[in-house]
């Protein structure tokens, strides 16, 4: 590898391994752009989850309302040739040295390079029980889970008005079953788009039939012979068949806890998604943290978006087989979402300082959201942010400006210091 | 002539059948349009609905007063029961119970709709495709135990009819709606390679725009909310195409014909430094990744088998089996290490899966090659010398002369200048080795000027990433053994800048010009400004779209 990099090469060989640990998203596009960008060594991917890379937005949108199949969301792999995927294994430690990764079938992988992609967990809030009838959602399992338990409920109460718990209650009362929904904000999807915007949203769920309960906590849930019954902090209770839970997600960052990386809030990257303070290693996803100066800031941050992930995944294998030589990464953070008709887009960044512009497609309507409603964010005068509701035409116009704009320069990342690789312990099994 | 109080009866309640029978015909004909598409670039979605579900509630009204009326019939034979229980009537038990059944079951599928929610998409789909069932019951009574249909025309017209709505039906379900274009795709190798196909599923499609922001020369979200594209794009543009799709909010983007790279070198060639054969398939165009594809491309097996028969004409000496050298390995943790061991041959690496798990301890002993430089973190220190290879005396080296396939190093092919004759792998269009056509640099570790003896396919115009330019020095191949570098000469850090007649000028209509071929996906909304590009008249699109009221449709991707 040093060899072939010294003569002006790529930094992996035809001789060389990469292990991509994680089979998401930004594992998948990472696989798929190492091969493409003619790595010829061995690739192999290493997932948790059992089944083949598949896409993970379908578990709250189609595969709930049985749109889609499982067998609908498994993604591409022709793009992929000689790529051993070994699925249902989780990497439990790493050796940053000997660059070798501890599975938990007992084997060493060695490794020439690595791709740290292995995404999030859901987590449930402290102090919740546990038990038939929780759900959370987070990948395929859970989803499948969730439908079939979907089908003998009635009555559907969620814990979070993010956009996971906004597309759920909408996959709920689209299959007739009535859906609560409790969220501690005063509107849904505070952070996903903005308050403007998600009042104008709260307001057509409330007139699609969505039992909101915004303002309230959950106090306490108890689970009850049939159902759940949660206590809110305003003394009122909900009862219910299913819970599911959509507050908060983990970084998956265990298997590097032995290592000299920075797994505070996920993998602290630099501007290129190189994971500081290991050697050949790279991150891509909701794992990463990296500065991206298209967010504003320089304060290293981590984006779990789908689109985000994939371009990601690109950019750390270019970084990967760059060598020292990598640009820095800006990507446009872009998500989307449909909940009962709503067509949701949002890129760029919202940020609370900006001017907000908000313009109604028909104007007279009164379901603003519905008709058509369109948010610009302007920093400085220059526009920084859109969000845009059932507004597709004008959605793209903004977003294609953002995407041509010129990134700013790139910043550096701090390394940590050396005498923190000393404390270095032998590797041992974290069981 | 007078008639009876019977045969008038039977008159009306035989005129009812028939207009019952032509209402269900029409109903059921415009519930595959509905299905499919069709229609929908000039209907709104909801009218193209509502007009099945009126003509069929209408058809089965009058199939149920066809069947009441039954009973007017002064002496008639028709009991009450009759009309309800099948295959109870005495005088012609088959063509009544066949068309009870049908009434029954027609009325069980249209109330099925007031509960597509809760039975689920996919279910009620299923359950509502017995419609076409019970249509070839209707005119399977039609023809039993019609009185009317003596005459030749009559039965040909009802044969036909049913004909019609069956053939609509299976030839709208999407494995058959794919066929022809599958066989076009057998029929005509030379487009296949060159091209790749666009679909936009209509059904599917929500008009989100996110393909338009990926690949504008493709993709165009109108003004009406109607998505534009073309359905067929030049291989350079594929990888737009392909970033378009996986982005797509509804995933509704499909492709096709996926453009495939084979590298064949030519026998009679130097085999015992160059990898003889490799192939790639890959769907991005430019990149020779020298990896055989064995999951997508049937060949992929037979031309490692060529490969292999290559070498043995050439050198004589056999391919060495994949996995032969992992019998050497040492005991656990006590020898050298079965990673080093393994890498040190150059043999194919086709399906070398034991390479991926080291059954060596775990942590490993500190002498050993790999951890050689763990004292000195970062790794960055040791990038004077390359490990493998130095430390090459402290363990039994598998010493491989290089002489047999390596599949996976076509990265550090040579460039061979035979132009004989080399055996044609696939269907792929012939290159003539004289041919003038050179190709810019593909990926990364691709030779970087003209290749006489490859055959890259559907590689033009692709320019280089981004990152690999950042190297600014040329980009020697990817897997030379260090002894046996060829000499490579120095090119521009750019890559090819010579002519490149190759290089297919990529027809880009001018931005808001009007652009022939176009099909169009979508949805109408009202209040939209009107378009202010002038686009092709109605008849140059082919129209896949659907129209959208968002109020009236619940569901991601909405077929309720």
């Amino acid at each position: 590898m040093s060899f072939l990099r010294s003569v002006g090469g790529p930094a992996f060989g035809p001789r060389d391994r990469i292990v991509v640990v994680g089979t998401g998203a930004a594992g998948w596009s990472a696989a798929g752009e190492l091969r493409r960008l003619g790595f010829a060594g061995e690739l192999v991917a290493i997932g948790a989850e059992p089944t083949r890379p598949y896409d993970r937005t379908a578990c709250s949108k189609g595969l709930l309302n049985g749109h889609q199949k499982p067998k609908d969301t498994v993604l591409d792999l022709r793009g992929h040739p000689q790529v051993s995927w070994r699925t249902g294994t989780r990497v439990l430690d790493t050796d940053p040295y000997g660059r070798r990764l501890l599975l938990d079938t007992g084997e060493t992988l060695a490794y020439d390079g690595l791709v740290v992609a292995s995404g999030t967990r859901a987590t449930l809030p402290r102090g919740w029980p546990t038990g038939p009838g929780l759900h959370m959602l987070h990948d395929l399992a859970d989803a499948r889970s969730l439908r079939s338990a979907l089908s003998g409920a009635g009555r559907v109460a969620i814990v979070g008005g993010g956009l996971t718990g906004c597309e759920v209650a909408c996959a709920v009362t689209a299959m007739a079953r009535s859906a609560v929904l409790v969220n501690s904000q005063r509107f849904l999807m505070p952070r996903s788009v903005g308050e403007p915007i998600g009042a104008l949203i709260t307001a057509a769920h409330l007139a699609s039939g969505i039992d909101l309960r915004l303002g309230r906590k959950v106090a306490d849930a108890e689970p009850r012979r049939t159902g759940w019954r949660l206590l809110l902090d305003s003394g009122e209770t909900v009862s219910a068949d299913l819970v599911v839970v959509t507050a908060g997600e983990k970084p998956d960052v265990d298997w590097l806890a032995n290592t000299p990386a920075d797994t505070s809030d996920g993998v602290l990257c630099d501007a290129s998604l190189r994971v500081a303070g290991l050697d050949g290693v790279v991150a891509a996803g909701s794992v990463a943290r990296w500065p991206d100066r298209r967010h504003g800031t320089d304060a290293p941050r981590r984006v779990g978006q789908w689109i985000m992930a994939v371009e990601q995944g690109r950019a750390a294998a270019r970084t990967l087989l760059a060598g020292d030589y990598a640009p820095p990464v800006s990507l446009l953070p872009r998500f989307w979402s449909d909940q009962n008709g709503l067509r949701i887009e949002v890129c760029g960044r919202l940020s609370d300082q900006a001017d907000v512009h908000v313009t109604e497609l028909r104007p007279r309507r009164r379901d603003t959201a519905r008709a058509g409603v369109v948010a610009d964010y302007v920093e400085d005068g220059r526009l920084a942010g859109v969000v845009a509701v059932n507004a597709p035409r004008a959605f793209t116009v903004a977003c294609r400006t953002l995407l041509n704009e010129p990134v700013p320069a790139p910043v550096r990342v701090t390394i940590p210091e050396p005498d923190r690789f000393e404390e270095y312990q032998p590797l041992r099994l974290v069981r | 002539m007078l008639r009876t109080a019977q045969d008038s009866v039977h008159l009306v309640a035989a005129t009812i059948g028939f207009v019952s029978y032509a209402a269900l015909w029409g109903g059921t004909l415009w519930g595959t349009v509905l299905r499919s598409g069709w229609a929908t670039s000039r209907l709104r979605h909801q009218t193209v609905y509502s007009v099945h579900m009126h003509v069929v509630l209408l058809g089965l009204t009058l199939g149920i007063v066809h069947g009441i009326v039954q009973m007017a019939a002064p002496y008639g034979k028709v009991r009450a029961i009759d009309v309800v229980v099948p295959f109870i009537d005495r005088s012609d038990p088959i063509g009544v119970g066949l068309g009870v059944v049908a009434l029954e079951l027609m009325i069980a599928t249209a109330l099925s709709v007031l509960v597509q929610r809760k039975l689920g998409y996919a279910r009620w789909r299923a359950l509502h495709s017995l419609g076409y069932l019970s249509f070839t019951m209707v005119a399977a009574h039609l023809l039993i135990s019609g009185s009317e249909m003596y005459p030749a025309p009559v039965r040909t017209a009802v044969a036909g009819s049913w004909a019609v709505v069956v053939l609509a039906g299976v030839s709208t379900v999407a494995p058959v709606a794919r066929m022809p274009r599958a066989v076009l795709d057998r029929l005509s190798p030379r487009h296949r390679a060159e091209e790749v196909t666009v679909a936009v599923d209509p059904g599917k499609c929500g008009s989100f725009g996110f393909c338009e922001q990926e690949a504008p020369g493709i993709f165009t979200l109108r003004s009406d909310q109607r998505l534009a594209y073309r359905s067929v794009v030049p291989s350079d543009q594929a990888e737009a195409a392909m970033r378009a799709a996986v982005v797509c909010p509804a995933r509704a983007i499909k492709l096709g014909r996926l453009p495939a790279t084979v590298v064949v070198s030519q026998p009679g060639a130097d085999t015992s430094t160059v990898a003889p054969l490799a192939t790639t398939l890959t769907p991005h165009t430019g990149t020779q990744a020298a990896v055989p594809d064995t999951h997508a491309d049937p060949h992929a097996g037979s031309l490692a088998r060529m490969a292999a028969a290559a070498v043995d004409q050439g050198t004589g000496s056999h391919p060495r089996p994949a996995l032969t050298d992992t019998g050497s390995f040492p005991a656990v943790g006590t020898g050298p290490q079965p990673r080093v061991a393994a890498d040190a041959g150059s043999f194919p690496r086709v399906g070398a899966q034991a390479r991926v798990t080291d059954t060596g301890s775990f942590p490993r002993d500190g002498a050993q090659t790999r951890v050689t430089d763990s004292g000195s973190f970062p790794r960055v220190t040791d990038s004077g010398s390359f490990p493998r290879v130095t430390d090459s005396g402290s363990f039994p080296r598998v010493t491989d002369s290089g002489s047999f396939p390596r599949v996976t190093d076509s990265g550090s092919f040579p460039r061979v200048t035979d132009s004989g004759s080399f055996p044609r792998v696939g269907a792929q269009p012939r290159v003539p080795a004289g041919d003038p056509r050179s190709y810019p640099p593909a990926g990364v570790g691709q030779h970087t000027g003209p290749q006489p003896g490859l055959r890259p396919v559907g590689a033009n115009g692709h320019t280089r990433p981004p990152a690999v330019t950042g190297h600014g020095s040329p980009l020697p191949a990817v897997g030379t053994p260090p002894g046996s570098l060829p000499p490579v000469a120095p090119a521009p850090a750019n890559g090819h800048t010579g002519p490149q007649p190759a290089l297919r000028p990529v027809p880009r209509p001018p931005a808001r010009a009007p652009q022939p071929g176009l099909r169009s996906v979508g949805r109408r909304a009202a209040a939209d400004p009107p378009p202010e590009d002038p686009l092709p008249a109605p008849d140059q699109l082919q129209d896949t779209g659907r129209h959208h009221l968002p109020r009236l449709r619940g569901i991601a991707g909405g077929r309720s």
